[in-house]
C-alpha cells in the first residue's frame, strides 16, 4: 500500500482487503445500495442517510475504498490510500452515533487530501523524488479542522511536483487522467484531488492554489474548485510553493459541500501569520436569490485565444443569471494582459526561495557529496523533475545581481496595479465571470516540453493569486464530452458571494450532476 | 534577453542544482523564451507605484515569547527522517573543511 513507484493499485492493496467485501452481512447490503444511492453521493446528501441510520461510515468509506480499487489504475488519483486507518476511524464513528452522542459536521465523511498537505504519520511527497520517502510530522491546520469536524481522511492525492504544472504530469510518480476522458488531463497541479472527486471516489478534497491549482483542473474535470481570499485559510503544514500566492482550497461537486469544507477550514491560526480572524460563513444561511447582484465582464478576458465553445458556455450562465434577476456590465481588468508575466517572475523567485530547505541535509532525497557543494548539488540535481529545476533557475536569475530591479521588482509594481484593476471593478460590480480555462482538457503530452504554452493555459486564473482575492470555478457546460468551467471572483473575503452565486446557478442547471463513465 | 550556455551553468550553481549537458541546452531555451514573454512588463509605466510584496495588508501578529513543549512523537519523527544521524543528532557535511568558493 505504500509504493509509490507502481501505479497498479492493485498491487498496493494489503492481502486482507478484499477479506471485507466478503462477510455477508456486508456484502448484501452493499449489494442493495450499490448504484443506487452509493454511488457520487455528495456531503449533504452522505450527512443525510448517515443521521437517518439508513448508512454507515463505514459502509461510506469501504465503498469508496471499493471504487478507488476498481478504478483508479485507470486514473490515477492516489499516491497513498489509508484503508485500514480510515476503516478504524470509520467504525469508531459508527459506534458514537449507534450510541446516540452529537457528532460534529463532517463526522465519518471521507476525503481525500492533496499530498502537499501535512497529514501526521503519511508520506507528505508533494508529488517529488526528493521527498519520496517523507513522513509528516505533524497535521497541518486544515488536517487538524478536519479531523476535529470528523472527516476521515482516506488517501493522498497525486499532483504536479511542488504543484508547479497545469497537467499533474510533473509528479515524480505517475500522471493522472480526467475521469471523462483517460487520454486527456486533468489540468493541475491538484489533479489527483480533483480527479478523485470527478471519479465519485470521495464527495470532496483539498488541493492547493497558487495560480490557479484547485480552480483549473476543476473546470476541466467538471467538479466545483475553491480558492479562498489570501489570509483566509492557515497554510500551517501545507509545503510552500510561493508564499504571497498560496492558498488551500476545496473541491467537491457541488457548491453546498465546497461552503462546507470551507467553513470547517476558515479561520486565524497561531502558526500562520497570514491567517486572519474574519466572520465564517454558515453554508445554510446563503441565501439562494441573485436579486440585485451586480455581475461584471472583464472585456480583457473575451479576446483571442479562447475555445469559441467555451465563450459560448460561460456567456450562456452569465446570461441565464441575467434572465433571473442579476445585472450584467462589461468592465475593464486594464493590466490582465500582464499577469502571466508577473505571475512568472514572482512565483518562480518564491518557488526559489522555498524549495532552499530541500536541501538533501536534513530530510529527504540524500546524496553523499565530496563536500557540502556537492551534496547540495546532487540532491538537489537528482531529486527534482524538470519543471521544478526550469523555475527554481528562472527564480535565482530574476534575483541575481543586475537583474532583480529589471525583473523581480517590476513585477512587484505591475502587481500592484492588477490588484488595482481589480478594487476598481468591485466598486462597480459584486462578482466576476470569466471562463477558468481558454480551453477544454488538452492530450496527455501536448504541451508538455513547451513550458511557455502550459503557462499561458493559466491566463484566466493566475490574476485572482496575484491580486490576493477568492475565486472559484463550477461547472458550465460540455464541449466534445469534456467539461467547461465558469470562473466566479469577488472582492477579498467575499466567498459568501461566490457561494450565493454558485448555489443558485447550481439550482438552475444540472451540468454538475453528470457523471463520468468509469 | 538572450541566455548563453555559461549563464544557465551559472544560474544552475546559484540555484545548488548540477545539471547534465543536455539538460543546459534545453533549459537555455526554455528560460529564453519565457524571459522573452516577460520582457512586456517594460511597457508598463511603474513610476510611483508601490511594489505590492505580499497577498493582503499585512500587519504584524504578537505573541509571548514563551517557550513551548513539542510532542515526542513529533520529535523522534523528525529525528528518524534525518539522512544521517549520530543518537538524536543530524550530522552534516563540513561547511569550512573545502571551500569551493
Amino acid at each position: 500500500m505504500r509504493c509509490l513507484k507502481c501505479r497498479q493499485f492493485l498491487k498496493v492493496v494489503p492481502s486482507n482487503f478484499f477479506e471485507s467485501f466478503r462477510a455477508p452481512r456486508e456484502k448484501s447490503r452493499l449489494a442493495t445500495l450499490k448504484n443506487k444511492i452509493m454511488n457520487f453521493l455528495t456531503i449533504s446528501e452522505m450527512k443525510k442517510l448517515l443521521s437517518d441510520k439508513k448508512i454507515t461510515s463505514e459502509e461510506l468509506v469501504q465503498e469508496a475504498l471499493k471504487r478507488i480499487k476498481e478504478h483508479d489504475h485507470e486514473i490515477g488519483a492516489f499516491l497513498h490510500v489509508a484503508e485500514d486507518e480510515a476503516l478504524v476511524e470509520a467504525r469508531e464513528f459508527d459506534r458514537r452515533r449507534a450510541a446516540g452522542e452529537d457528532l460534529p459536521s463532517l463526522a465519518g465523511i471521507p476525503v481525500a487530501i492533496k499530498n502537499n498537505i501535512l497529514v501526521q504519520g503519511r508520506k507528505a511527497t508533494a508529488g517529488s523524488k526528493i521527498l519520496e520517502n517523507y513522513q509528516a510530522t505533524s497535521d497541518a491546520t486544515v488536517i487538524k479542522r478536519l479531523r476535529t469536524a470528523g472527516a476521515i481522511i482516506i488517501g493522498e492525492t497525486n499532483m504536479d511536483e511542488f504543484a508547479m504544472g497545469s497537467s499533474t504530469e510533473n509528479s515524480a510518480f505517475f500522471s493522472t487522467k480526467n475521469p471523462w476522458n483517460n487520454k486527456k488531463i486533468p489540468g493541475g497541479s491538484s489533479g489527483g484531488s480533483i480527479a478523485a472527486v470527478a471519479a465519485g471516489f470521495v464527495p470532496a478534497a483539498l488541493g492547493t492554489d497558487t495560480g490557479g491549482s484547485v480552480r483549473q483542473p476543476a473546470a476541466l474535470c467538471g467538479v466545483v474548485g475553491l480558492k479562498p481570499t489570501y489570509g483566509r485559510v492557515s497554510r500551517y503544514g501545507a509545503i510552500a510553493l510561493a508564499s504571497s500566492l498560496d492558498q488551500i482550497g476545496a473541491c467537491a461537486r457541488t457548491v453546498d459541500d465546497v461552503a462546507e469544507v470551507f467553513s470547517v477550514i476558515a479561520g486565524n491560526d497561531d502558526k500562520d501569520a497570514t491567517a486572519v480572524e474574519m466572520d465564517v460563513v454558515v453554508p445554510e444561511l446563503i441565501p439562494n436569490d441573485i436579486k440585485g447582484l451586480r455581475i461584471g465582464l472583464p472585456k480583457e478576458y473575451f479576446v483571442e485565444g479562447m475555445d469559441p465553445e467555451v465563450k459560448k458556455a460561460v456567456l450562456e450562465a452569465v446570461e441565464l443569471l441575467k434572465t433571473n434577476g442579476a445585472e450584467v456590465k462589461e468592465i475593464s481588468l486594464p493590466h490582465t494582459e500582464y499577469a502571466i508575466a508577473v505571475y512568472y517572475i514572482i512565483m518562480p523567485c518564491e518557488v526559489g526561495s522555498n524549495l532552499a530547505r530541500m536541501d538533501g541535509i536534513r530530510f529527504g532525497h540524500a546524496v553523499d557529496g565530496e563536500n557540502l557543494l556537492a551534496t547540495y548539488l546532487k540532491a538537489r540535481g537528482e531529486g527534482f523533475g524538470a519543471e521544478t529545476k526550469r523555475r527554481v533557475m528562472l527564480g535565482s536569475f530574476a534575483l541575481s545581481k543586475g537583474y532583480s530591479d529589471a525583473y523581480y521588482k517590476k513585477a512587484l509594481r505591475v502587481r500592484e496595479l492588477i490588484r488595482r484593476d481589480f478594487e476598481e471593478a468591485f466598486k462597480q460590480v459584486d462578482v466576476i465571470a470569466t471562463p477558468t480555462s481558454p480551453t477544454i482538457a488538452w492530450n496527455l503530452g501536448e504541451k508538455f516540453e513547451d513550458p511557455l504554452a502550459m503557462y499561458l493555459s493559466d491566463i484566466y486564473t493566475v490574476s485572482a493569486n496575484l491580486a490576493g482575492i477568492p475565486a472559484m470555478s463550477l461547472p458550465c457546460g460540455f464541449d466534445e464530452d469534456l467539461p467547461i468551467g465558469l470562473q466566479l471572483m469577488a472582492k477579498p473575503f467575499d466567498e459568501t458571494c461566490l457561494f450565493r452565486v454558485g448555489k443558485f446557478y447550481q439550482s438552475l442547471t444540472d451540468w454538475h450532476l453528470k457523471q463520468p463513465k468509469l | 534577453m538572450d541566455l548563453s550556455q555559461e549563464d544557465i551553468k551559472h544560474i544552475a550553481k546559484l540555484s545548488r542544482l548540477e545539471l547534465q549537458d543536455e539538460e543546459v541546452e534545453k533549459y537555455r531555451g526554455h528560460l529564453t523564451s519565457i524571459l522573452g514573454y516577460v520582457d512586456k512588463l517594460n511597457k508598463v509605466d511603474t513610476s510611483g507605484v508601490p511594489e505590492m510584496v505580499t497577498g493582503s495588508v499585512s500587519n504584524n501578529v504578537w505573541r509571548v515569547d514563551e517557550p513551548q513543549v513539542s510532542d515526542l512523537g513529533e520529535r523522534d519523527t523528525v529525528i528518524n527522517s534525518f539522512p544521517r544521524k549520530q543518537g538524536a543528532l543530524l550530522e552534516v557535511p563540513a561547511v569550512f573543511e573545502s571551500r569551493t568558493e
